[in-house]
C-alpha cells in the first residue's frame, strides 16, 4: 500500500462542502492481510484493550475498496479520538487499477495528515504481524491537536457562531479569527473582540487606576496604598491598611508575585520583594477573607459566575501528599497545557513553599479530611478547580461587576470578587472587588469542574452579532466554460446598485469599488479570500475556475447566488482527471451545492448539463435562456419558479405566470443591440443573478445600461474597433464553444473580407487544437497563427501546427500565416485590416494586446498618410 | 529653614483659597526673604525635574511673624518633594539635584503625553492624569474620553496586535488593495536566501514583529549579506523568523494618519557622509549628530547616528569602516533609513492620501503612522511601483515637527464647539449636606446619574458639598461651575468667594434672602443671582430651583 500523494482541499469542493484531505492510494500488489487488518483495526481503535493481540486472520476480508474505506474511517475516528472530530469520507476507485481516492474531513490540517500517516503506519504493521500501539499513538496525536488547534476560549466563540450560521476564517497561527464577511465582519482574538479598546486594557493591566475608577462608580474595593520600597510597605500594612494585608504588582495580571493573608513583617517584605520583581510599583491592600469568584461581564450582563477554588487535595489520613497528587492528577480532565479543563498538579517550588507554610513536605500524611492547599491563588492553570455558581449571583453584585467593566472600558471582562457568600449583597459581608481582567480566560466557564457548563462563546457571538444577525454578506459565484469572466464584470456593475461596496475577483484580477488592484489571474480561492477579509465589501462577485475548485476547493463556504453559464463541449477536458464534459459539470456544481438555503442558482436552460445541476441547489433556480418557450424554462415556471429570457427585443423577468419586461435588448450595450447571441445570454445571465441579489428592477435598468463594451469595462471580450474601414474585434474566447459562438455573432458586423488570429495554451488536447483549426478553416479566409506564452510540455511551434492541419481542412481559408511572437502576430493582422475587412484578434496575454491596440490606433492617422518603414 | 518651621503644608490640583491655579501652598514660621527663597527655590527645582510651572509667591501669613508660600505646581508628589528638598537648605546643592531628577523623571509626563494635556488645557477641555502612566481622562461624566499618548479610547486593541504583526498587517493591506512589497517569512538563513531568489532583485531582510525600525537591513544583494542580515534580525523578533522582501525604489515616507485623515507626513532621504581626506568617517558623524534634531530624548525628532549592526553593514558593503577617512568630495552612504526630515505634507497626492487612510483603516486603527516607500509622494503609488511598509499603531508627535499633532487628536475626540464638561452644581455652607441630598433625589427620580467624582460613565451632572474646612484643606476638583446654592447668611467666607469665582457667566447663584453681603458677589461673578426664603423645607424648594436651572442646561 503507497501513499501516492494527499492534497488539501479547505473550501467546498467536489466531494462536498466540508474542508477534505484528498489522498491518493495504490493498493496495487498488496494482498488479504492489508484488508483484514485494515477491517479488524477500524473495529477496535474506537475502544482499545491493551490486551488485544493483533490477530486480524480471523476477520473476512472484502476487497480494495473495502481497505480504503476502512482506512478512512480509521483517520476519522484517530482525529476524533485527537480532539478534533470529522465524520464525512468517501472512497471513488479511479481509472487506474489498483489505485484509489480517499477523501475525508478534516478539522486542523497538519493533525489529520498525521492521523492518515499514522493509521496507514498502524494498518501495514499490524498486517506484518507487528505490535502497534493505538494509545500511545493517540497521546502523540492530541499533543499535536493541542499544539494547532484553537484554545478552547477562542473555540467556543468560533462553534457559536458556526451554530448561527455565521462564517469564520482564521487568520493567523494563533487566535486571531475573522467571524463574518466583508463588512459584517469582526475580529476576535480569544476573548478579545474588535470592541475591546487598547486603553481598556492598559487601565485594567494597571490596579491602581482600576481601583480609582471602580471606586468612582461605587464599587467596594479593599483599602489599599502604592508603596515602592520593603519598609513602605511594612509601614502602610500597619498603619493604614490593617493587618492582614495582600501584597501585588501593581501593573500586570496572571496572578503573578501575589501574596496573601500576610500579617508579619518578614512575610510582608518578603512578599514585596517577590512582587517588585515583576515591576517598581507594588501595592499593599486589606486581606478580604472569603471565597473567590470570577464574574464574567459580556456586554453589560453577568453571562456567567465561578467559585475558584485553589489547587488543593484532601487527606485520608493514609497517603502521602505527593501520593494524594497523583491521585487527582489520574482525573482525564487535566491536562499539561492551557488546552485542557483542567491541569494538572504539581509539585513545584512554590507548592513546596505553599506546603511549607502550611508545615506539610509532599510525603507528610494529612489528616483525614484536611483539606491541604498546593497553591494559594485559584488560576486553573496551577491547577484549581472551578463551580459554576452562576445562577446565585445577586442583582447587587452583578451591577457592581456590570459597572466596573463599563468604567474601565471593557465589553468582556473577568471580575474577581472576593466575598463569603455571592447571593448576598457585598456590602452586607465586607466582600470586594479586587481585579478587572481584560481577555479574561473562559475555560472554567465553558467546562466547570462542577455545575452547568455556560454558553460563554454564545453570549460573546450575541454581543457582536445581535439579532440574529449572521455577519454574511451576499456573494454571488459564476462558473461555465465560457463568458465567465464577462458575467463576472457585468454582475458586478450591476450588483453596486446605488452605493454598494463591491469587490470582485476575476480572470483580469481584483476590482475594489471598480478599482483593480490586482493584474493576476485572480479566479481562485485566495482572492476571494482577500476580498472578504476587507472590511469595506458590501457585496461580492466571484468568477470561480475550474482549476481553483479542483485545487483548493471554493474560496467562501457558502453563496446567496450561483450562475453558471454552460458547460458546452467542456475545457481543459483531460486534465487533473476530468475526462469528459459530465466530469467537468460536476466540478463545476460545486458553486451550485454551496448555494445557501434561501439563495439561488441561476442556470442556462439551453445547456442540459448545466440545467441539470438544479437537482444539487438547496435554494430555489432562476433559468435563463434566449428563448422563452425552451421546455424546461417553461416547466420552471408552471410549478411558480423563476426565470429570464428575451421575447422579441425585450429581456422579460418571469416569476411563475408574472412577467414583466425588464428592458430591451438594445438598451444593454454588451450586446450590441441583441446581435451577438453569446453576449446576450451573457447579458441574461447577469441580469438574472443581480435580480436574485436582490438589485431592485428600476436600478438593473440603469445599471445595465451604463455597462459598456469597452477596453475598461470589459477588456479582450468583445472589444470592437474601427481600423481605416475595417471593423476589428479582440476577444479572449478561447475554446471550441467560444469560437462556434464568435463566428455565429460575425453576421452582425457587415464585412467582406475575414481574419483571424489565434491560437491555444500547450495543455490543450490534440484533438482540441486540430477541432479549432478546423473551425477558423471554415470561418476565415486569413488566418495568423502564433505560439503562445505558454505552450506547456510542447515544443515550440508544435501548437500551430496543430491548429493548421485543422485550418488546412476547412472549406474557406485561402492564406496561413505564421507569426511566431503574439504581439508581432497582432501587428502583422492589424497592418493587413482594410475597408471591409473584419478582423477578429485572440490574444494570449490581453493586457499586451490592448495596449498593443491602443498604440496602434494613436498611431494609425499618420501610417495611412505615410507608409514608413519599421 | 527645617520642617519644624512648617506650620502646614498642602497641594491644590485645582482652585483653591490661595489660586485658580494648581499650587502648593505651605504656611511656614519665619522671614519673609526666607519664604520667598523658599518658594523660588520649589519653583526651580521643579523646573529642574521637567515641570512646566513658573510661578511662585509669598505673602504674609494670617498669624504674625508666618509667611504664605504659594508656588504653581504639575504633579502633586513632585512639587512636594521639591519642597522638601528645598526645605533643607536653599539653594539645593546640585548633587542633590541630580538623583530628584532622575527619580522624577519617571514620574512627570512624557512629552506626547504633556502636548496632548496642553492641548486640552488650551480648549478648556478639563483633563486630569490618571496614575502614573500616561493615561488623560478628558472631560467629565458622560463627556469623558480617554487618551493613551496616540492612542485614543477608540482604538481597538486586536487592531494595535495586528498592526505590531508585520505579516499579519500585510495581509490585511492585500486584502484592501494596497500595494505592498512581494515577499515572505523566511525560517533560516538558507530559507532567507532562497526567498531573496524568488523575488529577485535587491530585498530588505527585517525582524517579524520589532518596533523603531531596528536591524532593518535594505538592499541587499548578495548571499551573504543576506545570511548576515538574516542573523542580526533574527533576534530582534519574537518567533525567530524574518520577512524577505522585495526592495522597493525611492524615498522613505512616515505619513500620520488621525480619525480617516492624512495630517503630517515626513520624508527622508538616505544619508550621506562626505570627505574632506583628513577625518575619518567617525568624526564626520559625530559632527553629523550635532544637530539639536538629533537626540535620544522622545522630543527630538531624529535619532543619532550610531555604529549600530545595519550602519556597520552598510560602510561594509562599500568597502568602508568608522576608521576609513574619505578621500575630499568623497561620499559614503551611512544610513537608507531613519532619516525622516523634511516635511511634506502638503505634497501628499490626493490618491496617496486615500491610500493611507484605506491602511489605517484596513488594519483597525483611528491613529497610525503610515511608512512607505516612493520616489515621490506627489505622484500615486501605483504610477511609480512605490509601496505601503508598516501600519505602526501609537505613532510618534515628535517627529512632525510643526504639525500640531496633539491639537489634531484632540480635535479627533473632541469635535470643535464642545469640551467635554458636565453641568456642576456645587452646595455650600454648614446645611451643604442636606441640600445636596436633596439635589441628589431628584436628579435620580429623573434617572440623571450624579456625583461628585466626575468619572463614572454615565454621570451626567456633578454634585458637590463643600464645607470651609473642607475648601480650605483640599480646595476644588474642578475650575469652573454652573450652579452654586450658598447656604450660610451670616458672612461671606473665603472658600465661598472662591466658589462664587468659578460660577461662568451663563450660571446662577442661589443665596438666602438674609445675606447682606449680595453686591460683593456680584463683583465676584457675573451669574444670574437669586434669592430663596430659608423657610420650613427650604431644602426641597432650594432643590427644586437647582434641578430646574440644570434640566435647562441638560
Amino acid at each position: 500500500m503507497r501513499l501516492l500523494k494527499t492534497k488539501t482541499v479547505p473550501g467546498p469542493n467536489v466531494w462536498g462542502l466540508c474542508p477534505v484531505i484528498e489522498s491518493t492510494l495504490d493498493l496495487g500488489g498488496s494482498d488479504d492481510s492489508l484488508t483484514a487488518a485494515s477491517a479488524w483495526l477500524r473495529r477496535h481503535i474506537g475502544s482499545w484493550n491493551p490486551d488485544l493481540k493483533p490477530s486480524p486472520n480471523g476477520t473476512k476480508s472484502g476487497g480494495h475498496a473495502e481497505l480504503v474505506r476502512d482506512l478512512a474511517h480509521i483517520v476519522l475516528e484517530l482525529q476524533k479520538l485527537a480532539g478534533a472530530p470529522a465524520s464525512f469520507s468517501k472512497v471513488v476507485e479511479t481509472r487506474q487499477p489498483g489505485v484509489f481516492l480517499a477523501a475525508f474531513e478534516y478539522v486542523e490540517e497538519q493533525l489529520a495528515r498525521e492521523c492518515l500517516d499514522a493509521a496507514c503506519e498502524m494498518v501495514q504493521a499490524a498486517a506484518a504481524g507487528q505490535a502497534i500501539d493505538p494509545p500511545g499513538t493517540v497521546e502523540r496525536l492530541r499533543a499535536t491537536a493541542g499544539r494547532q488547534m484553537l484554545g478552547p476560549s477562542t473555540n467556543s466563540i468560533v462553534q457559536a457562531a458556526r451554530a448561527r450560521n455565521i462564517p469564520t476564517i482564521r487568520l493567523d497561527e494563533g487566535s486571531l479569527v475573522q467571524l463574518g464577511h466583508g463588512r459584517a465582519q469582526h475580529r476576535i482574538r480569544a476573548a478579545e473582540t474588535d470592541r475591546t479598546l487598547a486603553t481598556a486594557e492598559g487601565i485594567a493591566q494597571d490596579k491602581e487606576v482600576t481601583r480609582t475608577l471602580l471606586q468612582a462608580v461605587g464599587v467596594p474595593v479593599p483599602r489599599g496604598f502604592t508603596v515602592t520600597d520593603a519598609e513602605d510597605a511594612w509601614y502602610t500594612a500597619v498603619e493604614y491598611v490593617g493587618l492582614p494585608v495582600v501584597v501585588k504588582p501593581r501593573y500586570g495580571n496572571q496572578g503573578r508575585g501575589v501574596a496573601a493573608d500576610l500579617s508579619t513583617c518578614e512575610q510582608v517584605k518578603a512578599a514585596f520583594e517577590a512582587a517588585r520583581k515583576e515591576g517598581e510599583d507594588v501595592i499593599v491592600e486589606k486581606f478580604a477573607p472569603g471565597q473567590d469568584y470570577r464574574l464574567l461581564v459580556v456586554d453589560g450582563k453577568v453571562v456567567a459566575a465561578s467559585r475558584r477554588e485553589p489547587a488543593h487535595v484532601t487527606g485520608d489520613g493514609r497517603s502521602s501528599v505527593r501520593a494524594l497528587v497523583d491521585e487527582k492528577n489520574r482525573d482525564p480532565r487535566r491536562g499539561d497545557a492551557h488546552a485542557t479543563v483542567l491541569s494538572k498538579l504539581v509539585l513545584d517550588e512554590i507548592a513546596l513553599q505553599v506546603l511549607g507554610e502550611q508545615g506539610y513536605t509532599p510525603d507528610s500524611v494529612p489528616v483525614s479530611g484536611k483539606r491541604v492547599l498546593i497553591r494559594r491563588n485559584a488560576n486553573l492553570s496551577t491547577g484549581g478547580t472551578a463551580t459554576d455558581v452562576t445562577e446565585s449571583v445577586c442583582p447587587e453584585i452583578a451591577e457592581h461587576a456590570v459597572a466596573a467593566a463599563a468604567v474601565v472600558g471593557l465589553d468582556v471582562a473577568g471580575i474577581d470578587v472576593i466575598t463569603g457568600d455571592i447571593s448576598l449583597p457585598l456590602e452586607q459581608q465586607s466582600g470586594v472587588i479586587v481585579e478587572v481582567n481584560a481577555a479574561p480566560g473562559l475555560r472554567m466557564h465553558l467546562s466547570p469542574s462542577e455545575g452547568t457548563p455556560r454558553d460563554v462563546g454564545g453570549a460573546i457571538v450575541e454581543m457582536l452579532f445581535p439579532n440574529g444577525e449572521n455577519g454574511r454578506i451576499p456573494i454571488a459565484a459564476v462558473t461555465g466554460t465560457n463568458g465567465k469572466t464577462t458575467v463576472t464584470r457585468f454582475l458586478a456593475h450591476l450588483a453596486k446598485g446605488k452605493d454598494h461596496f463591491v469587490g470582485m475577483t476575476c480572470t483580469d484580477g481584483i476590482f475594489l469599488d471598480g478599482r483593480r488592484i490586482s493584474s493576476d489571474d485572480c479566479s481562485g480561492p485566495i482572492s476571494a479570500g482577500l476580498v472578504l477579509m476587507n472590511p469595506k465589501v458590501d457585496v461580492a462577485v466571484f468568477e470561480t475556475a475550474r482549476g481553483g475548485i479542483l485545487r483548493a476547493g471554493l474560496g467562501f463556504d457558502r453563496c446567496r447566488v450561483a450562475v453558471v453559464t454552460n458547460i458546452a463541449d467542456g475545457d481543459h477536458l483531460g486534465q487533473s482527471g476530468v475526462e469528459t464534459a459530465e466530469d467537468l459539470a460536476h466540478v463545476k456544481a460545486t458553486v451550485v451545492r454551496a448555494v445557501l438555503p434561501d439563495g439561488a442558482a441561476v442556470l442556462n436552460a439551453a445547456d442540459p448539463l448545466v440545467a441539470a445541476m438544479a437537482a444539487d441547489c438547496p435554494g430555489r433556480i432562476v433559468y435563463f435562456a434566449l428563448d422563452g418557450h425552451n421546455p424546461i424554462l417553461v416547466r420552471h415556471r408552471e410549478a411558480g419558479g423563476a426565470a429570464v429570457f428575451v421575447r422579441g427585443r425585450a429581456i422579460v423577468l418571469a416569476e411563475g405566470a408574472a412577467e414583466e419586461v425588464l428592458l430591451d435588448l438594445e438598451q444593454v450595450p454588451i450586446t450590441f443591440q441583441g446581435r451577438v447571441e453569446f453576449e446576450a445570454e451573457n447579458a441574461l445571465a447577469a441580469l438574472a443573478g443581480a435580480w436574485a441579489l436582490g438589485v431592485p428592477k428600476p436600478l438593473l435598468v440603469e445599471r445595465a445600461r451604463s455597462f459598456h463594451t469597452g477596453i475598461d469595462e470589459v477588456p479582450g471580450r468583445m472589444n470592437v474597433f474601427s481600423i481605416r474601414g475595417g471593423t476589428v474585434i479582440l476577444d479572449y474566447g478561447h475554446n471550441a464553444a467560444a469560437l462556434r459562438a464568435m463566428t455565429a455573432a460575425l453576421e452582425a458586423f457587415p464585412h467582406r473580407r475575414r481574419l483571424a488570429v489565434y491560437s491555444m495554451a500547450g495543455d490543450r488536447r490534440d484533438s482540441d487544437l486540430i477541432h479549432v483549426g478546423e473551425l477558423l478553416g471554415d470561418a476565415f479566409d486569413t488566418v495568423f497563427l502564433y505560439d503562445p506564452y505558454t505552450i506547456r510540455d510542447r515544443a515550440p511551434g508544435e501548437i500551430p501546427a496543430l491548429i493548421r492541419q485543422g485550418v488546412e481542412r476547412g472549406a474557406r481559408t485561402r492564406e496561413i500565416v505564421d507569426v511566431p511572437n503574439p504581439a508581432e502576430s497582432l501587428r502583422a493582422a492589424l497592418d493587413r485590416v482594410e475597408a471591409g475587412d473584419l478582423l477578429v484578434m485572440q490574444p494570449d496575454d490581453i493586457d499586451e494586446a490592448i495596449a498593443l491596440v491602443r498604440t496602434y490606433l494613436s498611431q494609425v492617422p499618420e501610417r495611412v498618410g505615410e507608409r514608413e518603414a519599421r | 529653614m527645617s520642617m519644624a518651621q512648617v506650620l502646614w503644608v498642602r497641594c491644590f490640583r485645582g482652585p483653591s483659597l490661595w489660586s485658580r491655579e494648581p499650587v502648593l501652598a505651605a504656611a511656614v514660621r519665619g522671614t519673609p526673604e526666607e519664604a520667598g527663597a523658599l518658594a523660588q527655590e520649589t519653583l526651580r527645582l521643579q523646573v529642574e525635574c521637567g515641570a512646566h510651572v513658573s510661578r511662585a509667591s509669598c505673602a504674609e501669613g494670617s498669624e504674625p511673624g508666618t509667611q504664605l508660600a504659594v508656588v504653581e505646581l504639575e504633579d502633586e508628589e513632585v512639587a512636594r518633594r521639591c519642597f522638601s528638598a528645598a526645605l533643607e537648605g536653599c539653594p539645593v546643592p546640585a548633587d542633590k539635584v541630580g538623583p530628584l531628577r532622575e527619580w522624577a523623571d519617571e514620574i512627570v509626563l512624557g512629552p506626547n503625553t504633556r502636548a496632548l494635556a496642553e492641548a486640552a488645557r488650551r480648549r478648556s477641555i478639563p483633563v486630569r492624569r490618571m496614575g502614573r502612566g500616561s493615561l488623560l481622562i478628558l472631560g467629565y461624566g458622560i463627556r469623558q474620553r480617554r487618551l493613551w499618548g496616540a492612542r485614543s479610547d477608540r482604538t481597538s486593541a486586536i487592531a494595535e496586535m495586528i498592526g505590531w504583526d508585520k505579516p499579519l498587517a500585510k495581509e490585511m493591506l492585500r486584502s484592501a488593495g494596497i500595494p505592498v512589497p512581494a515577499g515572505r517569512l523566511a525560517s533560516d538563513a538558507a530559507d532567507a536566501v532562497a526567498a531573496a531568489a524568488e523575488l529577485g532583485g535587491p530585498v530588505v531582510i527585517k525582524p517579524e514583529s520589532a518596533n523603531h525600525g531596528r536591524s532593518v537591513y535594505l538592499n541587499l544583494t548578495d548571499p551573504a549579506g543576506i545570511e548576515a542580515a538574516f542573523s542580526a534580525a533574527q533576534g530582534e523578533g519574537a518567533t525567530g523568523q524574518v520577512l524577505v522582501e522585495r526592495c522597493v525604489q525611492g524615498a522613505e515616507h512616515r505619513v500620520l494618519v488621525v480619525g480617516g485623515r492624512v495630517v503630517a507626513a515626513l520624508r527622508g532621504d538616505p544619508l550621506y557622509a562626505t570627505g574632506d581626506g583628513v577625518r575619518s568617517l567617525r568624526a564626520l558623524v559625530d559632527e553629523i549628530n550635532l544637530d539639536p534634531a538629533r537626540g535620544v530624548e522622545p522630543e527630538c525628532p531624529l535619532y543619532p547616528v550610531e555604529f549600530d549592526e545595519v550602519t556597520l553593514a552598510t560602510l561594509g558593503r562599500q568597502g568602508f569602516t568608522p576608521e576609513t577617512i574619505l578621500a575630499a568630495g568623497e561620499r559614503a552612504l551611512i544610513q537608507r533609513n531613519g532619516n525622516l526630515k523634511l516635511d511634506v505634507t502638503g505634497d501628499v497626492h490626493p490618491a496617496n492620501a486615500g491610500l493611507c487612510v484605506l491602511a489605517a483603516e484596513a488594519v483597525g486603527l483611528d491613529i497610525a503612522g503610515i511608512d512607505l516607500v516612493a520616489e515621490d509622494i506627489a505622484v500615486p503609488l501605483p504610477e511609480q511601483a512605490g509601496a505601503l511598509l508598516e501600519v505602526n499603531p501609537m505613532p510618534g508627535f515628535a517627529m512632525h515637527v510643526g504639525i500640531p499633532v496633539a491639537d489634531l487628536i484632540v480635535r479627533e475626540v473632541y469635535p470643535e464647539g464642545t469640551d467635554g464638561r458636565i453641568p456642576i452644581a456645587a452646595v455650600h455652607g454648614a446645611s451643604a449636606a442636606t441640600v445636596a441630598r436633596e439635589i441628589h433625589a431628584a436628579l435620580r427620580a429623573r434617572g440623571v446619574v450624579a456625583g461628585a467624582l466626575l468619572l463614572h460613565p454615565r454621570q451626567a451632572v456633578g454634585l458637590f458639598e463643600f464645607s470651609e474646612q473642607g475648601l480650605f484643606e483640599r480646595g476644588l476638583e474642578f475650575d469652573q461651575c454652573d450652579v452654586l446654592v450658598l447656604t450660610d447668611s451670616e458672612c461671606f467666607e473665603p472658600g465661598a468667594r472662591v466658589l462664587a469665582g468659578c460660577v461662568g457667566a451663563g450660571g446662577l447663584v442661589l443665596l438666602p434672602d438674609s445675606a447682606p453681603w449680595r453686591a460683593e458677589l456680584a463683583t465676584l461673578c457675573s451669574a444670574c443671582v437669586r434669592t430663596y426664603a430659608p423657610g420650613p423645607g427650604w431644602e426641597t424648594t432650594v432643590a427644586r430651583m437647582v434641578d430646574e436651572e440644570l434640566s435647562g442646561l441638560g
